[in-house]
């Protein structure tokens, strides 16, 4: 009986995350919030450094 | 209750008509024989004289678990233990003892307490005929022709044996002697179980239910604990059944809100398109020099300015807070391309980055064409609010030039958290789902139908 109720708010558990997360579109893929971009980013985009641009990418082949 | 109310019981005390052993006769009326648990003599019971019917000489004497004459509730009734038998069958030249307890009852007549490996199982005589059925289960070694319906409830084949006494003390309703033996068939439906028993001249039926050893001492006040259990019984019912058929019962009423949910957010998702742009990706822009400028030591620098990245227009999100979608499609051929994106929200100046890769190669082999990745990507960027933004891209290809474009979609629904949802709530029943089948498993392990044949028992020696 312990499992059975154990079971039941795991389930309210799942509801209640699918529900946030198809609320709020919440998603695996990485996405990183930065504050505070220059407002001349316009301007001159090179200015702009995410925090991915140390990364530099060799290709797939 | 005049029926749980504790049957008179006449004790008549003789001696044993062999070695004189003082024998206690509980139920004179309704008994055949009594067997001296001291010299192993059976004497008829019905004769004046205790003539004796059989005797053996057994080197191990058993003891019975409830001794005879103890008085006991089981079940609502009150019975007396008066007789204990211990019987074996071997299979594949291995031994397998039980105990049988005769129980008496002047009103409610014989009942047997049978204990294997610490399982009890109280029976009494079928009073209805076994209904023939066919059988469920692949033939085993004796198996009958079926399994058997009594009202209503279908008893699975279980095993069928030769069974002998090797041991008897106390009275008994019948001729018994050590060495009888009988053909046994036993059927289960849990936690009952039928069985029927063939001798020289007769076939009796009779129908057990699964009784624990805790059950059994609290109904005859026994000291002690009762031996401990081991594996699992014919008739033992599964601890998991009623867990899983509650779980089950559970998994669907959730899934079926998840997929309600589903719908819903289907119906409600705006999965609206906010932009969409062209853009131009060219290796020869990379960078720029802009500038020559004096540095401290005298020399002239040049600064380069980065021209590859690019940023679009402006383009308006309204709504609440929501996903937003970034698809790229990109006219690559044999080649990769790799964006770095942020979407920035004007007023806050608010950035959201991420990255993304593109690969699309294809050729032909022995095998013929083939190709792997794909031309278009997207990304999901959570809980944007509303608000005016502009998308910053700074992309990067081993394609020399690379024609590419952005479309921006918000309030998208996601797929992903239903199928993820009902994994997840699925994975719990299915635990106990194997957990049940592992209890029939070991259940079925001895009997004539087992669930898992291991490679050793499965070899064919012919």
């Amino acid at each position: 009986m312990t499992t059975n109720k154990l079971y039941a708010a795991f389930g309210a558990l799942i509801l209640l995350v699918f529900f946030y997360v198809q609320y709020t579109g919440w998603s695996f893929q990485s996405v990183d919030e930065t504050k505070g971009v220059p407002r001349t980013v316009r301007q001159n985009p090179g200015v702009y450094r995410s925090h991915y641009h140390h990364y530099v990418y060799m290709g797939g082949k | 209750m005049c029926a749980t109310k504790a049957p008179p019981v006449q004790v008549k005390s003789v001696k044993c008509t062999k070695c004189a052993a003082p024998l206690e006769i509980r139920a004179p009326q309704s008994i055949q024989t009594v067997a001296c648990g001291s010299c192993g003599a059976v004497l008829d019971a019905k004769h004046p004289d205790l003539t004796i019917l059989s005797q053996y000489a057994s080197r191990i004497k058993y003891k019975p678990l409830i001794p005879l004459g103890t008085k006991g509730r089981l079940k609502g009734e009150q019975f007396m233990c008066i007789g204990f038998l211990r019987r074996r069958t071997t299979v594949e030249g291995v031994n397998y003892d039980w105990s049988e307890y005769l129980l008496y009852n002047p009103y409610k007549g014989f009942r047997w307490l049978t204990e294997y490996q610490g399982h009890w199982t109280s029976v009494k005589a079928a009073h209805v005929t076994p209904k023939l059925v066919p059988s469920s289960l692949s033939g085993g070694a004796g198996a009958p022709q079926g399994d058997y319906e009594v009202l209503g409830n279908v008893y699975k084949h279980f095993q069928s044996v030769v069974a002998q006494v090797i041991f008897v003390v106390g009275e008994f309703y019948w001729e018994v002697k050590v060495g009888e033996r009988a053909e046994c068939s036993d059927y289960v439906s849990p936690p009952n179980i039928l069985s029927r028993e063939s001798s020289e001249n007769e076939i009796t039926w009779s129908i057990g239910d699964y009784t624990t050893g805790k059950d059994v001492w609290e109904a005859f006040s026994l000291p002690g604990e009762p031996p401990a259990v081991t594996g699992v019984a014919a008739a033992q019912p599964s601890p998991h059944a009623e867990t899983l058929a509650t779980m089950g019962r559970d998994f669907w009423t959730f899934a079926a809100i998840l997929v309600v949910l589903q719908i819903l957010f289907a119906f409600t998702s705006a999965d609206k398109k906010v932009f969409s742009q062209g853009l131009h990706f060219s290796k020869s822009s990379k960078a720029a020099p802009v500038a020559s400028m004096p540095s401290t030591d005298g020399t002239t620098a040049t600064t380069e300015v980065d021209t590859r990245s690019k940023v679009s227009d402006y383009f308006d999100i309204d709504g609440r807070t929501c996903n937003v979608v970034i698809k790229t499609a990109a006219a690559i051929d044999n080649h990769w391309m790799f964006n770095q994106y942020a979407l920035i929200n004007e007023k806050t100046q608010t950035a959201y980055n991420c990255e993304r890769e593109l690969e699309y190669y294809h050729g032909r082999d022995s095998d013929g064409p083939w190709s792997e990745g794909s031309k278009t990507d997207e990304v999901t960027i959570p809980g944007v609010p509303a608000g005016r933004y502009f998308v910053y891209v700074y992309p990067d290809s081993d394609q020399d030039e690379v024609d590419f474009s952005l479309v921006v979609y918000r309030d998208v629904l996601q797929w992903w958290p239903l199928f993820l949802g009902l994994f997840f709530l699925a994975i719990p029943p299915l635990w106990v789902k194997y957990r049940q089948w592992s209890f029939e498993v070991e259940r079925w392990k001895e009997s004539d139908h087992p669930l898992i044949t291991s490679g050793e028992g499965s070899s064919d020696d012919d």
